[in-house]
């Protein structure tokens, strides 16, 4: 089976999960439900098609960066989390809601987009005589760290209970109540953050090989670090913006797909996003699908589904899959 | 064709590790690059392959300064080997064969071909498939020559190549250098081992303290009172059957 | 804000000039206390919960809050007021109210009353506490007097969902849903399955659309989405404000609570 036709089923599965996320909710809305004046049409239009264009860029979003940075950081077990962007985005959006910042909505994106934008600065700014990659693991890390004491720190000094149960559920990451006007919002960045995610391919591959090699092979490796902190800031600064924390997937898809798409790097991105998008469309199909009067926050249930799977490979695959 | 370092200094974080070094190159010849631990032998390679930019002094190839050269084209011209084997990925043989061909802007065919040819040079096609991960150490110094001789560059520069390979794998990799040499490909190669220097230098460029210590054909340089001088040791010379004088270290000496 | 503020500040119509007392008298220590205590007796109130004088969390006009000496609800600081009465909540920490007990303070706790009945019983235990019995009965007078007022003249019951916040909405047995129900509208919640307040997405809203939807935050993006929606569906669904500081707490908040269910039924009606 070769690479055109895993890939052609990859698509055939995200396109079905997507038909599914369609379909699939507390109401089941089957396909004749779009024609005709039913009224559930509204449902379909302005929640569902909405909620799973969202999913399908948030998970691109989130699968591409994980297969760009364990490329990048040559280390099967970075995820986005590790650059300390999605950190610094939650906090902007928990400082908005905390303080009463910004109008509403747009506000709360601007300053989520403010947060990410902080950190890519930073990020740039700390790694830019950086030889390894330890230097940008590190810097991701003490962001990540300083944006997770700031956020507890915001939630704690609230000044009403109502802001804190919103903070505290924002975090937990949901595509539950998106529409179309959070499509519009998060699309342009996470598209441009994928598309120039989509050009690091060849300078992964030769980091391969080491610094020095991939540099003799012509790599400008100061324009792939570029690259690869606004690649990955825009699009999961974007998502996180939009849907709160979401972990797990950048993680989780590479993985699942090494064995089937092989372990060079740039080979891996394109099926990551497909990946990363059928991931995401499942879990907030899962999310809805479960009884209850409410939904299972995405963010939790993305971490319930992700962390047994990875024990469960990590079991099952031993110390092999990590070389 | 010759590869020139003019009055070179480089320096790494606040500390001068070579000072004042000239040396040319040859193509179609193998220059050995010996000395002590910290002479500066690898970043003086680093720096012909274009990894380090020197604090003075000039590195040309035909006269044409390889700081100037463009990214793509100096990557095409010279082919740097770096010491660690390390592939992050376990991927096939012939991926890590064919990552070679990234500066090249040729079409799939041509970089097939360069890449079995590369293979077959090295006699690693029987694992093209094999992860490199599975490879013993020797089949994969191999097929990492291979990734740098599927670029097709004028120039061939290995540092250490022969670390951790056993005796027949040293030899045979020796072996496929020397034949690259026969092509016309200018190749340095930075070695410890004294002998297999001796064995397959064309020049040698002995440094010591990061300076040029000597340089010059290997029945010039690896004389007692050099070895003496540059690594503090006492060497017995034995000849071999080709009438070459083999260095062999026998004591330390007095002076250091 | 500005007819609320005055609807609560009706509700508190009764006190005399308000003269905080310096040290000793009663620290309240949560708003809704804070708010009881001020209709109540306001002389004898040396302090009230910080959460108070903040818009989003009060329950009591911002000018009147401003009075009075305000804590973070710190054993420290209220120790250090010698407080002849501390009242506190079933939300305060309980290492807050051990060392409240070590210090030999007297402490009344205070939950949230679930439903009217239960809210007269507290309003009647506070005034003996605090000494002023007769207050409270005029406070349960004044409530008596809006249960009736408010009840419906027919049988009409509109299904009404109350949300408390973007998603959350009201729900289960508590003072909120008795007072829905004495206001004559209809309890929608039970149509989703929520045993007790919880999530009700735009989704489930719009399969099963209810007469009337209350929100604190008409404008919000939630809300506005939610509008679009039904609209979209072809549902005429009515839409009103219902602020969060009507939602918090019992005793005086019931008055204008009662009075804003009212006002809304009978323009849904209408």
């Amino acid at each position: 089976m070769n690479r055109v036709v895993r890939l052609g089923l990859l698509i055939l599965l995200t396109a079905a999960l997507f038909a599914l996320s369609l379909m699939a909710g507390k109401q089941w809305i089957p396909f004749d439900a779009w024609f005709g004046h039913d009224p559930r049409w509204a449902i379909i239009a302005e929640l569902r098609i909405p909620r799973a264009v969202l999913g399908v860029l948030l998970g691109a979003a989130l699968g591409l960066s994980g297969a760009v940075l364990q490329g990048y950081l040559r280390n099967p077990l970075a995820d986005p989390t590790v650059i300390g962007v999605s950190s610094c985005a939650a906090l902007g959006a928990v400082a908005s809601i905390v303080l009463g910042f910004g109008a509403g909505w747009l506000g709360q994106f601007g300053w989520a987009m403010a947060g990410a934008g902080g950190a890519m600065a930073l990020l740039a700014m700390l790694t830019a005589r950086a030889e390894t990659p330890v230097v940008f693991v590190l810097a991701g890390t003490v962001l990540a760290s300083l944006a997770g004491a700031l956020t507890a720190f915001l939630i704690s000094i609230a000044p009403n209970p109502y802001a804190i149960a919103e903070a505290i559920d924002w975090l937990m990451g949901a595509l539950t109540d998106r529409g179309p006007d959070d499509v519009l919002m998060a699309a342009p960045f996470i598209g441009a953050g994928m598309l120039v995610m989509l050009f690091t391919g060849p300078g992964l591959d030769a980091l391969a090989l080491g610094e020095d090699a991939a540099r003799s092979l012509g790599a400008n490796l100061g324009r792939l670090r570029w690259q690869v902190v606004i690649g990955t800031g825009l699009a999961v600064g974007a998502g996180v913006a939009v849907t709160g924390v979401v972990g797990f997937v950048g993680l989780v898809v590479p993985h699942l797909l090494r064995p089937v798409f092989g372990a060079k790097p740039s080979a891996l991105l394109v099926p990551s996003a497909l990946g990363g998008a059928a991931l995401t469309l499942a879990a907030d199909s899962l999310c809805r699908l479960v009884p209850g009067a409410g939904e299972v926050r995405l963010g939790v249930a993305m971490a319930l589904i992700g962390a047994p799977f990875f024990l469960a490979l990590l079991f099952r695959e031993g110390a092999r899959q990590w070389r | 064709m010759a590869l020139t370092l003019d009055r070179v200094t480089l320096d790494l974080r606040g500390r001068r590790v070579l000072a004042d070094a000239s040396a040319t190159f040859a193509a179609g010849r193998i220059t050995v690059i010996l000395g002590p631990n910290g002479a500066g032998k690898t970043s003086l390679l680093r720096a012909a392959a274009g990894l380090i930019v020197p604090s003075a002094g000039k590195i040309a190839i035909d006269g044409r300064a390889i700081a100037a050269m463009r990214r793509d084209d100096r990557a095409r011209t010279i082919g740097y080997l770096p010491q660690s084997g390390d592939v992050a990925w376990n991927m096939p043989a012939r991926d890590v064969v064919a990552l070679g061909r990234l500066p090249h802007r040729a079409g799939v065919a041509e970089d097939i071909a360069a890449v079995l040819s590369a293979m077959a040079a090295t006699d690693t096609e029987q694992f093209a498939e094999r992860r490199v991960g599975e490879l013993s150490g020797g089949e994969r110094a191999r097929v990492l020559l291979a990734r740098v001789l599927a670029g097709e560059p004028q120039w061939l520069l290995a540092d250490e190549p022969l670390a951790s390979l056993d005796p027949a794998h040293q030899l045979d990799l020796l072996d496929r250098l020397r034949g690259q040499a026969a092509r016309g490909v200018g190749v340095v190669v930075v070695l410890h081992d004294l002998v297999q220097a001796a064995r397959v230098a064309d020049e040698i460029l002995l440094l010591r303290d990061g300076r040029v210590f000597a340089f010059g054909p290997p029945d010039e340089v690896l004389t007692q009172q050099h070895l003496r001088d540059a690594f503090g040791v006492d060497v017995l010379l034995f000849a071999d059957a080709q009438g070459r004088m083999l260095p062999v270290p026998a004591d330390r000496s007095g002076s250091a | 804000m500005k007819p609320l503020i005055a609807l609560i500040a009706l509700g508190l119509a009764g006190c005399a000039s308000a003269q905080p007392a310096t040290t000793g008298g009663i620290v309240s220590t949560n708003p809704c206390s804070d708010q009881l205590l001020l209709a109540l007796a306001p002389d004898k109130v040396t302090a009230i919960s910080h959460y108070s004088q903040e818009s989003g969390a009060t329950s009591i006009p911002l000018g009147l809050a401003r009075h009075y000496r305000a804590t973070a609800e710190t054993a420290e600081e209220v120790i250090a007021l010698k407080p002849d009465l501390v009242v506190a909540s079933s939300f305060t920490s309980k290492t807050t109210l051990a060392a409240y007990r070590r210090a030999g303070l007297k402490v009344l706790t205070l939950d949230s009353p679930t439903n009217v009945a239960a809210s007269r019983d507290q309003i009647r235990s506070v005034a003996a506490a605090v000494g002023e019995p007769a207050a409270g009965e005029r406070l349960i007078a004044r409530i008596d007097r809006a249960v009736t007022d408010s009840a419906p003249r027919d049988g009409r019951r509109p299904a009404t969902l109350l949300y408390i916040s973007d998603s959350f909405a009201n729900a289960g047995p508590s003072l909120l849903t008795e007072m829905v129900e004495l206001a004559g509208l209809g309890d929608a919640s039970k149509d989703f399955g929520l045993a007790f307040s919880g999530n009700v997405p735009i989704e489930s809203v719009v399969a099963h659309p209810p007469r009337i939807v209350l929100d604190p935050d008409p404008d919000g993006r939630t809300a506005s989405l939610r509008r679009r929606v039904l609209g979209m569906a072809g549902y005429q669904v009515i839409e009103a404000r219902f602020p969060r500081q009507l939602v918090n707490c019992g005793g005086p908040t019931i008055i204008p609570a009662l009075r804003a269910l009212a006002a809304i039924r009978s323009r849904a009606l209408s």
